[in-house]
């Protein structure tokens, strides 16, 4: 079971959390400008790597906040939580198992 | 029957209370305990070494191992009481309580006379992949042959077969260390953590702290071992934020120092003297900082010829009886080893008044210490020799040495046989690294200690004393206390100046040289008898090569194929063995053919202490309106919809479910029905930016929605899929209220924050669920103005006034209310919304101001009929999740002008643009038979072309049937359906695919009543004649 | 339209700061203006309280869920008497302490104040929205059920069923929490207003699942007594 650092509330359970899948996937501004592939790719298609992945998690049980979160899919350590709008933080890549 | 008494007990020592007599029945045998045995040391101290039978070629097994280890020492406890019997308890690990009742289990008629053991003989057939190769030869003969066959001769121990009466317990708890396991190395580091601050956990699965202190003859600073246990144990004690947890196992160990740990609360206390309240169990949830693997290690037995009879144990073992429990397992010794360490086992008993008649040592060159010392007490050593098999049926009593040739196989003749009653053997020793797999950390094989040990730990964590492969004390002790004082210091806290080492008094550890398999020259392989590898699932080392020769080489595929480490005890003894011989078989190292993975849990966890409190009605919670009891009084049968409970229809004596809905519809179409429709999500939207956001989620337009109104909506996900329905009213200037389907309420709540808060932060709206605000009773059918007009008397709420569609503040029984006229049902409806805590007081007033008019409480089986006839979808019965608002007739909901909202893109992607997806239509039975309640076509049923079932598979599929029930007012059966293309194929006939056959029905109309919708704003005839 | 006569006191408008006015009882009990999903298990509830553990439920106050930025708050503190807090997981009061403030999330409070003040309140802070743009603000005082549990025990009852660190070097007097409790989200406000300035935990739990709550935390309780009471 994760412990997932929330921004505001501090390290919580996971089962107070919903996953949201892969962050920084932005919604297109203009979808009708999208091509039939490119608009596919925007919704069906995510990344699914071995080590570092941002991905979006909500502290549903808590504030209710949504964030973004630098997980290790490997050993599925919590390497790094920032906010909604901020860019991703450096990760030590020593931290991370799927690096090796 | 025969007489049991404590021979096998040595007059003093041990740490039982001598003063208690404990009696116990085994087998339906009377014995003799004392309080601090367990059953393993009391059947011993009575002799007793034939436990059970083993799985598969029921073969008679004894006591291995004096720990959580042991294979074959499993019984049924409290077979007399069904509820709280208990199946395949290790002997080894069950406390004796006076009364005890154990038996064993895979026996029949009994565990001397077993007629099962016959299946030995047909090991040549039953060897590994055995099922496999049975039910790929013959599935009839697996069917009637051989599983019943198999299903009446295997498995552990029969299952209770009444409700546990006994209450499970959870915890969860939070610390800087977790110190698992109190043996010398978890004590030390318990010493040096405590009385920092820091909140230290010590969890021992034993009732005993000590750990392998209480089964070997040593010192520490001139204290005997369970002298210092017991003066750690005090300190501890006395420290208040140290948790002594005994019997407390570790079961697992998950992501960032999660472990989860089983403590046997009451199981130590006879049934009738648990103090009341108590649970039997409970399952610790433990957070640390930083975890102390104190876990210690397994010895492993030998592989040679018949090594499982009974009075064959690990020699540690035998030293643990004896010190622990003052038991002298065997009075006639031989010991089997490959290494030094074992051969203070042999010293022990000997010391203890045992003849031991031989040390046979598989080394050519033992090492100098303990070996030395069993010369120097003139014991026969014989190096170079290993033990070819084993003499004896229900006990061993003879074993016969040989030497190897030349390739290192063991000759296929005796040399010598030599008589025992009890046969030590040592194969080493395997830290128990369980834990520490589970946490992800990587082993690595160590040639010199012919065992794996922990290499990165990937966790907050450290590996102490025999669980990290170190074997002297004194460096167990001083890396526990290291190991503490670091983990408190890294939890911020300041441990204090180091103890000094302590001085120790243990014997060398010695060497060791691997032996896997005492393996007899080549073409004499079955030479001497079975040489097991898994003692519970009866793998040999026959079935091993036997595996690798068919092509499983893999460590994963051998495991499977083999069953090894698939019993109850994950082959603690037996994996290293069985990889051993697997590496030899495949010429390649150990550390090629590699190790399988460990798995939660470390021992068997009931399933009733994992559910813990979480049984019967606290499974899930029931989530109940403020009229709940209201709907109880009036005999409501319930709906589960999501976690709510929902009238679903409230029968009249003698009524079924039919009749009462049939009743109840008439009421709604004819009188007046209530509802409650509390459940239904509720979300106040406020911002400058709402009706934008609005504009954004739903599929049609919001902009011009005018204070006081009320509009349908339905929103999609962005793969244009139909996601939730329901109306919204605008309340004020910037202000909205809209309302969910019942079972998606959190889930519409979470959608519309991801999108505020990632995609659209910009936009000024906030969302606060006011679900349970608000207590909602719907009021419909022709006489609802007639009552609506009683209950807000002085007010006029008549459809005239009150259109369709809008929302009033109301006075409504002397309630402040929010009453909306929305219909779900085609008629006059009014849904009031007063506070949640006035629902009550509402409903009453309701049915007490309505009785004349006929007011009739309905359920939502009624709610789902006439909703149906109207055509209206129910989100999640009419879409899955692959509905396009098209494809459900709604197409006039989707905007055309707005540039974008979710899913809009979706739309125009080919796939949703083909005429032949599914679309929403009505379906009638063709040949209408009233009052046929058989023409209720199921829901669900598939729809093809009449004929298509006549025809060849595979029968192409039309669509199914996603609503059907009976209508009163059609007075016949219908249903909705998604069928391919049926939109333009209304009139036609298809056929309802069931498994007596087809049924022709004709394609319809979804809207099957009042399709022109004249009854909405009330019927006036029946309005008059309620007047 | 012949229309029957009803009860004078079911055809006035109710004050909600006048008590029961609806005439069916008082409030708490069946039909009353206020009626609690608890009245049937109060009983229980009593029962199952002692020394080390009690379980009761508040009286009807007001609540009002508040969205609003940061910029809003000295005046919305002006108004209401407590500044809301902008410390995750905390509350403030009020100096008479009548008033508080929960912080539920960075832009979410929960201003919790006597009976019958939500329409006075709700239009007063709703007014604030003048100087910064906009706010929301809405009543949600129906919403939940109020448990509270006092004793030295009431923490170790909270451990079995919630997975935050309760030990009091983590988590004391002046915290407000929103988690999980069993299989039901809860909001736990910590204060010291138990006997002899003890523990005092609010269990705020929305209505639908007051009585799974009170049930389970019933069956916690059982035999508590018999247990180690270290924390």
């Amino acid at each position: 079971m994760l412990l997932i650092e929330c921004p505001w509330c501090g390290p919580r359970e996971e089962p107070e959390f919903h996953y949201g899948g892969q962050a920084h996937v932005v919604r297109p501004a203009d979808p009708a400008a999208l091509s039939d592939a490119d608009w596919a790719a925007y919704v069906f298609l995510r990344d699914n790597p071995k080590g570092v992945f941002a991905e979006r998690w909500c502290h549903t049980a808590g504030c209710r906040r949504w964030f973004n979160v630098l997980r290790d899919t490997v050993s599925h350590r919590v390497l790094a939580v920032y906010r909604m709008g901020e860019t991703a933080p450096a990760v030590d890549p020593a931290l991370v198992e799927g690096a090796r | 029957m025969t007489e049991h008494t404590q021979d096998g007990r040595r007059p003093d020592g041990g740490l039982i209370d001598r003063s208690k007599r404990l009696r116990f029945r085994f087998n339906g045998h009377w014995m003799d305990g004392h309080p601090g045995d367990t059953l393993a040391s009391a059947l011993l101290a009575n002799g007793v070494h034939l436990v059970g039978r083993s799985m598969k070629y029921h073969r008679p097994r004894g006591l291995l191992a004096a720990g959580p280890e042991d294979p074959g020492g499993l019984v049924q406890l409290h077979g007399q009481d069904p509820a709280r019997t208990d199946p395949n308890c290790r002997a080894t690990q069950v406390p004796l309580v006076d009364g005890l009742e154990a038996d064993s289990v895979n026996v029949w008629p009994s565990v001397e006379r077993d007629l099962g053991a016959g299946l030995g003989a047909a090991e040549r057939i039953m060897g590994a992949g055995f099922y496999y190769k049975v039910m790929h030869g013959s599935q009839w003969m697996w069917q009637h042959g051989f599983e019943p066959l198999i299903r009446r001769a295997a498995g552990f121990g029969k299952a209770p077969t009444q409700p546990d009466p006994d209450r499970y317990d959870h915890r969860h708890v939070h610390c800087d260390v977790l110190i698992v396991g109190a043996g010398p190395a978890g004590l030390a580091a318990a010493q040096s953590a405590i009385c920092s601050g820091a909140r230290v956990i010590l969890a021992e699965q034993d009732e005993r702290l000590g750990g392998s202190l209480l089964a070997r003859d040593r010192r520490i600073d001139g204290w005997s071992g369970p002298d210092w246990v017991a003066a750690v144990e005090a300190r501890l004690r006395a420290c208040p934020a140290v948790r002594l947890l005994p019997r407390t196992t570790v079961t697992g160990y998950y992501d960032r120092n999660y472990l989860v740990a089983l403590e046997r609360v009451t199981d130590h206390l006879p049934l009738d003297q648990a103090p009341a309240g108590r649970p039997r169990q409970r399952l610790w949830h433990i957070r640390a900082a930083r975890v102390v693997l104190a876990t210690g290690a397994h010895e492993r037995p030998l592989v040679f010829g018949d090594n499982d009879r009974p009075g064959i144990m690990l020699a540690g073992a035998a030293q643990a009886y004896l010190h622990r429990w003052a038991v002298l397992p065997g009075r006639d010794v031989v010991l089997f080893t490959n290494n030094d360490a074992a051969y203070e086992a042999a010293l022990d008993l000997h010391a203890a008044g045992a003849s031991v008649r031989a040390i046979v040592d598989s080394r050519l060159e033992p090492g100098p210490g303990l070996p030395a010392r069993a010369r120097a007490a003139g014991l026969r050593i014989m190096t170079g020799y290993v033990i070819g098999g084993t003499t004896g049926t229900a006990r061993v009593t003879g074993a016969s040495v040989t030497k190897r040739d030349g390739a290192g196989r063991a000759l296929p003749h005796a040399l010598d046989t030599v008589a025992c009653d009890l046969l030590l053997v040592s194969g080493g020793w395997s830290p128990v690294v369980h834990l520490f797999s589970q946490s992800g950390g990587r082993l690595r094989y160590d040639d010199d200690r012919v065992a794996f040990v922990p290499d990165r730990a990937v966790q907050d964590q450290a590996c102490v004393g025999a669980c990290a492969g170190t074997v002297a004390l004194a460096e167990c002790l001083a890396e526990g206390a290291a190991a503490g004082a670091e983990a408190v210091r890294r939890a911020g806290f300041d441990p204090g100046p180091a103890r000094p080492a302590p001085a120790v008094v243990a014997p060398e550890p010695g060497t060791i040289a691997p032996l896997w398999w005492a393996r007899p020259a080549a073409g004499q392989e079955h030479a001497w008898g079975k040489p097991f590898v898994d003692f519970q699932t009866d793998t040999t080392a026959h079935d091993i090569r036997q595996a690798a020769r068919e092509g499983f080489e893999s460590v994963e595929h051998v495991k499977r194929y083999t069953l090894t480490g698939f019993g109850t005890d994950q082959g603690k003894t037996a994996n290293i063995n069985a990889l051993g011989i697997l590496s030899e078989t495949l010429n390649r190292p150990i550390p090629q053919v590699g190790t399988t993975t460990f798995r939660p849990p470390y021992t068997p966890v009931t399933f009733a202490a994992m559910a813990g409190r979480d049984r019967g009605d606290h499974l899930d919670p029931a989530r109940l309106t403020a009229i709940h009891d209201r709907h109880v009084a009036l005999g409501a049968e319930f709906e589960d919809v999501g976690q709510w409970k929902r009238p679903w229809y409230y029968p009249h004596a003698g009524e079924d479910m039919a009749a009462a809905v049939a009743r109840e519809c008439r009421a709604v179409r004819e009188a007046v029905g209530v509802l409650d429709a509390s459940t239904l999500g509720k979300i106040d939207i406020q911002g400058p930016d709402a009706a934008e956001f609005l504009n954004r989620v739903y599929t049609n337009a919001w902009k011009k929605l005018a204070i006081g109104r009320v509009r349908y909506g339905v929103m999609c996900r962005e793969d244009g899929m139909v996601f939730d329905d329901g109306t919204t009213a605008r309340i004020d200037q910037d202000r909205y209220l809209m309302t969910t389907t019942t079972g998606n309420a959190a889930a519409v709540m979470d959608h519309l924050e991801a999108y505020l808060q990632t995609e659209w932060p910009d936009l000024r709206v906030r969302l606060t669920s006011v679900t349970e605000q608000w207590a909602t009773v719907g009021l419909a059918g022709p006489r609802a103005g007639v009552l609506m007009a009683r209950l807000a008397s002085g007010q006029d709420l008549s459809p005239a006034a009150f259109p369709f569609l809008s929302w009033r503040l109301a006075v409504v029984a002397g309630l402040h209310a929010r009453v909306f006229r929305i219909s779900f049902t085609g008629e006059l409806q009014y849904e009031i919304n007063v506070p949640w805590h006035q629902g009550g007081a509402l409903w009453d007033a309701i049915l007490r101001v309505g009785v004349d008019l006929g007011v009739t409480p309905y359920g939502t089986e009624t709610m789902h009929v006439l909703r149906a006839e109207k055509g209206f979808i129910i989100v999640g019965q009419e879409t899955d999740g692959t509905q396009t608002p098209g494809d459900l007739g709604l197409d006039w909901l989707v905007s055309k002008t707005k540039p974008d909202f979710i899913g809009k893109r979706s739309l125009s992607r080919p796939d949703m643009l083909r005429p032949d997806r599914r679309q929403l239509v009505g379906l009638r039975p063709k040949d209408r038979r009233p009052k046929d309640s058989r023409q209720v076509f199921p829901e669900g049923s598939q729809i093809v072309e009449p004929g298509a079932a006549r025809r060849p598979p595979p029968v192409p599929m039309l669509g199914f049937i996603t609503s059907s029930y009976w209508s009163p007012a059609l007075d016949s059966g219908f249903a909705l359906a998604l069928v391919a293309g049926g939109r333009a194929r209304i009139g036609d006939t298809v056929s309802v695919a069931l498994p007596d056959g087809e049924r022709p029905a004709v394609i319809c109309d979804p809207v099957m009543y009042d399709k022109e919708g004249a009854r909405r704003d009330g019927h006036p005839d029946a309005a008059r004649r309620a007047a | 339209m012949d229309t029957p006569t009803l009860p004078a006191a079911l055809l006035e408008p109710s004050d909600p700061a006048a008590g029961p006015t609806a005439g069916f009882g008082a409030p708490g009990g069946p039909g009353g203006r206020w009626e609690s999903p608890l009245y049937p298990l109060e009983r229980a509830m009593a029962a199952a309280s002692g020394p080390l553990v009690t379980l009761s439920s508040t009286l009807p106050r007001t609540a009002l869920t508040l969205r609003a930025t940061e910029g809003l708050l000295p005046e919305i503190g002006r108004l209401y008497g407590v500044t809301p807090p902008t410390t995750p997981n905390t509350w403030t009061a009020s100096a008479d302490g009548r008033r508080l403030a929960l912080w539920l999330g960075p832009d979410e409070w929960l201003l919790v104040a006597p009976d019958g003040t939500a329409p006075a309140l709700e239009a007063a802070i709703r007014e604030t929205r003048a100087n910064d743009g906009w706010l929301g603000v809405t009543d949600t005082s129906h919403t939940y059920t109020t448990l509270v549990l006092t004793g030295p025990r009431a923490r170790l009852v909270l451990s079995k069923g919630c997975t935050l660190d309760l030990h009091p070097r983590a988590i004391g007097a002046g915290a407000c929490v929103q988690t999980l409790l069993a299989r039901t989200r809860v909001l736990l406000r910590f204060t010291d207003d138990g006997p002899d300035r003890a523990d005092a935990i609010e269990v705020w739990v929305r209505n639908s699942f007051a009585r799974y709550t009170v049930a389970w935390l019933l069956d916690a309780m059982t035999g508590i007594a018999a247990e180690p009471g270290d924390f």
